[in-house]
């Protein structure tokens, strides 16, 4: 396991992994997005509350899982990044941050679209609104900050200490519809328990958010491979690897 | 379900397809960007590697 891990620290073996995985990733993730959008379009009965508005769950909850998912992936590469010195944990940080900041704009456009007949508003200062909004700014902060930097090792040591301590935000988000008194509501399947949403309602968002993660997968081999070529600027594996490419 | 009741959502039709029209938009957009992204850092890759064999 850990020999793995240190050959996979490596940029060459990085570079060709992620090259080789991407199309089984992308491929797979197109065909659970087809799946999961029949289900919740077509298959998914009607909610008896929020009738068929509340289809919009089904591409809302998966941006917004993912863009609190990807900010610990970010902050959890950046710290190994730090303490163990691997150029390559920062480069996945690096590449990470574009996708993420993505879906958290998707996941609050969504929001609001969703807001609107629902509460009235398209938007209200909540808990809820306001963290994700935050996790927004630490994407771009993150980013904006990389971007200040000349030098590469220098950028990863300063985008890494804002992304570990940003990641601070990310139970205040999850956690916030239960801490505080939110417009938002509560969960409905992170109470492994007793789900509350039955199962012909479920099913599409569990496919969704599974073809989300490995969208997301797919679309981080790209940037990751993109993000090592900046990096590994006179190497000598290149010319073997980009001929193979 | 007829294609009249899929677009009319039960009314909330404008909201639930902006919705997946969006969400649809960054899931291409992201692809292209990152392919976008590694296309530029290969060319460059190969003009380096190019100039390095042609000094060497």
């Amino acid at each position: 396991m850990w020999l793995w891990f240190h050959k996979l620290s490596s940029p060459p073996y990085a570079y060709r992994t992620a090259g080789l995985m991407r199309p089984w990733l992308f491929w797979s993730a197109v065909l659970l997005l087809i799946a999961g959008t029949v289900g919740g379009l077509v298959l998914a009965p009607e909610d008896y509350q929020q009738k068929d508005a509340f289809r919009i769950i089904y591409v809302h909850v998966p941006s917004a899982s993912l863009s609190l998912m990807i900010y610990t992936v970010m902050a959890v590469a950046a710290g190994v990044g730090m303490i163990w010195r691997i150029k390559l944990a920062h480069a996945v940080a690096a590449a990470a941050a574009p996708i993420g900041a993505w879906f958290t704009v998707a996941t609050l456009v969504t929001g609001s679209i969703y807001g609107r007949p629902m509460w009235g508003t398209w938007w209200e200062w909540d808990p809820r609104l306001t963290s994700e909004l935050i996790l927004l700014f630490l994407y771009l902060g993150y980013m904006a900050l990389r971007a200040s930097f000349d030098d590469t090792q220098r950028a990863d040591r300063a985008s890494a200490i804002l992304a570990i301590v940003g990641v601070v935000n990310v139970p205040i988000v999850k956690y916030s519809v239960v801490w505080w008194n939110s417009l938002h509501q509560g969960p409905s399947i992170s109470k492994l328990a007793a789900p509350s949403i039955v199962g012909s309602m479920l099913w599409p968002l569990l496919v969704m958010m599974l073809a989300f993660m490995l969208y997301f997968g797919a679309v981080l081999c790209d940037r990751l491979r993109a993000e090592i070529l900046r990096r590994e600027r006179n190497a000598s594996w290149l010319g073997q690897s980009l001929s193979q490419s | 379900m007829s294609l009249k009741e899929m677009l009319d959502m039960g009314d909330y039709g404008v909201y639930v397809w902006s919705c997946y029209g969006l969400t649809l938009a960054v899931l291409v957009l992201n692809v292209w960007l990152a392919k976008r992204s590694l296309a530029e850092q290969q060319r460059h890759a190969r003009r380096r590697t190019q100039m390095n064999s042609e000094q060497s």
